[in-house]
C-alpha cells in the first residue's frame, strides 16, 4: 500500500512543474531568521558562513532558503560599476588584447568589491548562491541566458545578458533569480534599493520563461514543452510585482497584438493568492494620455483571474495590467476598425 | 568529479614524495639550481606523517600565490587564511577523513579529504570561468516608441 502511494506521488510529481508551492508545508520563518541573525557576516570565510546559515536547519529547502535570503538581503547591486564595464567593453571591442586585459582586471575588481563591500552585479549574486549552496552540500548551478525587462532593447539581445540559478532540492530542479529578488534600480540615478521579491524564489518555470531564456535550453526545466527563443522574445513583459502576484500567465500569449474594435480580448492569470477584484486596473496608454479602467474581473475557486475586455476606440495602445497600484504586465494592442 | 580531483592531487603528491626520496637515497645531487630549489622548498614543508596531523601548505592560481584564500574545516566555522605568500598552517590538528575546503571568491572551490599521511597540501585553485553579465529590475513601465512623440 505504502509503495502504491509512493508510486502515485511520483507519477503525480512528474506532471507538476517544480515551484515554491511544492514546499507549502514548510514554514520558512526559521530559515529567514537564521539569515537575519547572520546579517553582519562578511564573505572572507564562505565555508563558515555556509555553516552558520545552514547547520541549524533540517531540510535542504530551508538551508537553501537561508542562503537565498542572506544573499538577497545583504549583497547590494552595483549597477554603476557594471555600466563602467559596458563602456570599456565597447571601447576595446576591436582590440582583443586590451579587451582581455580589461576583462581580467574587471573580474578581479568585481570579486574584491564583493569581498570588501558586499556589492556586485548579477553574475556575482548567482556565483555566491552557487558557492554557498555547494558548501552546504546542495546541488546548485549558475544559469546564463537572456533576460527581458520593460527597458530591454530586444534588437540588441544577441548575446546572453543575465545570470541566475538552478537548484536541486529533493531530487527536483528549481529556478530562482537572486539579482531580481534583491531589489530595484532607480533608472534615473542608477541607485539600488533593497526590496526583497519572493516571486523569483523557486519560481514556476512556465512563468519564469516569459523573461528568462537560458542559453542551454535544458534549464528551462520544461523539457519538450519549452518555447523557442522567438516565443520568448514575443512574450509579454512581466514585472517584478507580476512574479509576486501571479503563479501563471495564460493570456494574452504575446506582447504585440492586433484586434478589431469591440472584439473580446481575454486576460487570464493564475494568482498566488486571492486578491480583491477592486484592486485590478487596466491602464490604456495612447502615447499622450492614459485612461484607467476598472475591468470588473472574475476570480474563480482555483484563483484564476479572468478579464473580458473590448476596446471601444481604434488606435495603438500600451496596455498595462495593474494590481494595487503595481505594474503586473504590459502588452501592446493595435485596435483596428 | 570531486573524487577525481582528490585522487589526482593525492597521486601527484605521492609521486613527488617518491621522486624526492629516490633522489636522496641515490645521492643524485645534481648541480641544477632549479631542481635544488624545488627540493628545498619541498623539504621545508614536509612533516613526518606518523606523529603529526598538523596540516600546512600553500594555495596558488595559475599566475602565482593566492593570498587571503580561505581554508576551512568542512561543517565547522574553523578556518584560516593564506598569508601574502599563499601559505597556511591549519590552526587545528586534523584526523583522516576530515575535509578541508579551499575557497576564494572568483575561484572554483576545492575539497580535500585528509588521508593518514597527509601533511602538506599544495592547492591550485582554478578560476571560475564566467562571463560577467548584468540585467537589472527597474520599476519603470514599458513605453512604446511612437512616431512624432
Amino acid at each position: 500500500m505504502k509503495f502504491l502511494v509512493h508510486l502515485l506521488c511520483l507519477v503525480f510529481a512528474c506532471h507538476v512543474s517544480a515551484q515554491v508551492s511544492d514546499f507549502d508545508h514548510i514554514n520558512f520563518r526559521k530559515a529567514d531568521s537564521t539569515a537575519l541573525a547572520c546579517k553582519d557576516e562578511g564573505l572572507t570565510n564562505l565555508t563558515g558562513l555556509a555553516s552558520r546559515l545552514t547547520s541549524n536547519l533540517d531540510t535542504d529547502v530551508e538551508r537553501f532558503r537561508a542562503i537565498y535570503i542572506w544573499v538577497t538581503s545583504n549583497i547590494e547591486n552595483d549597477y554603476g560599476f557594471f555600466l563602467k564595464n559596458k563602456r570599456k567593453r565597447k571601447r576595446y571591442k576591436n582590440d582583443s588584447i586590451l579587451l582581455k586585459n580589461w576583462n581580467d582586471r574587471f573580474k578581479k575588481d568585481l570579486f574584491s568589491k564583493l569581498l570588501n563591500n558586499k556589492k556586485t552585479i548579477c553574475t556575482g549574486y548567482a556565483y555566491l548562491i552557487k558557492e554557498l549552496s555547494v558548501l552546504a552540500d546542495i546541488n546548485c548551478t549558475i544559469v546564463q541566458g537572456y533576460a527581458k525587462t520593460s527597458t530591454t532593447n530586444l534588437d540588441n539581445l544577441d548575446t546572453p545578458n543575465h545570470s541566475w540559478n538552478a537548484v536541486q532540492l529533493d531530487g527536483k530542479w528549481y529556478l530562482c533569480d537572486p539579482t531580481w529578488s534583491s531589489g530595484l534600480i532607480n533608472p534615473d540615478n542608477n541607485q539600488f534599493t533593497f526590496q526583497y521579491n519572493n516571486g523569483y524564489f523557486l519560481a514556476e518555470p512556465r512563468l519564469f520563461i516569459k523573461n528568462h531564456f537560458p542559453a542551454d535550453t535544458k534549464w528551462t526545466l520544461l523539457g519538450d514543452d519549452a518555447p523557442t527563443f522567438d516565443d520568448f522574445l514575443e512574450s509579454p513583459i512581466i514585472y517584478g510585482k507580476g512574479f509576486s502576484n501571479l503563479a501563471l500567465h495564460n493570456t494574452p500569449k504575446k506582447m504585440h497584438n492586433t484586434v478589431r474594435k469591440h472584439e473580446t480580448v481575454t486576460f487570464e492569470y493564475k494568482l498566488h493568492k486571492f486578491i480583491n477584484t477592486e484592486d485590478v486596473v487596466i491602464v490604456l496608454d495612447r502615447g499622450v494620455k492614459n485612461r484607467t479602467i476598472k475591468p470588473s474581473p472574475t476570480i474563480d475557486k482555483d484563483n484564476t483571474l479572468t478579464i473580458e475586455f473590448e476596446f471601444d476606440q481604434t488606435g495603438f495602445y500600451d496596455v498595462h495590467l495593474m494590481i494595487e497600484d503595481d505594474y503586473i504586465s504590459t502588452y501592446t494592442f493595435n485596435v483596428k476598425k | 568529479m570531486k573524487t577525481q580531483i582528490k585522487l589526482t592531487q593525492y597521486k601527484v603528491f605521492s609521486l613527488a614524495a617518491l621522486v624526492l626520496s629516490f633522489a636522496m637515497i641515490a645521492g643524485l645531487n645534481t648541480a641544477n639550481a632549479q631542481s635544488e630549489a624545488a627540493k628545498t622548498s619541498l623539504l621545508s614543508n614536509v612533516v613526518k606523517a606518523s606523529d603529526q596531523t598538523t596540516i600546512k601548505g600553500n594555495v596558488r592560481d595559475n599566475t602565482g600565490p593566492l593570498p587571503g584564500a580561505s581554508v576551512a574545516l568542512k561543517g565547522t566555522e574553523i578556518a584560516t587564511y593564506t598569508d601574502k605568500d599563499g601559505v597556511f598552517v591549519f590552526p587545528q590538528d586534523l584526523n583522516p577523513g576530515d575535509i578541508l575546503v579551499f575557497s576564494y571568491l572568483g575561484y572554483k572551490t576545492q575539497e580535500i579529504v585528509i588521508k593518514e599521511d597527509t601533511t602538506v597540501l599544495r592547492i591550485v585553485l582554478e578560476e571560475e570561468l564566467i562571463d560577467i553579465l548584468e540585467s537589472v529590475q527597474v520599476n519603470k513601465p514599458y513605453k512604446s516608441k511612437r512616431k512624432g512623440s
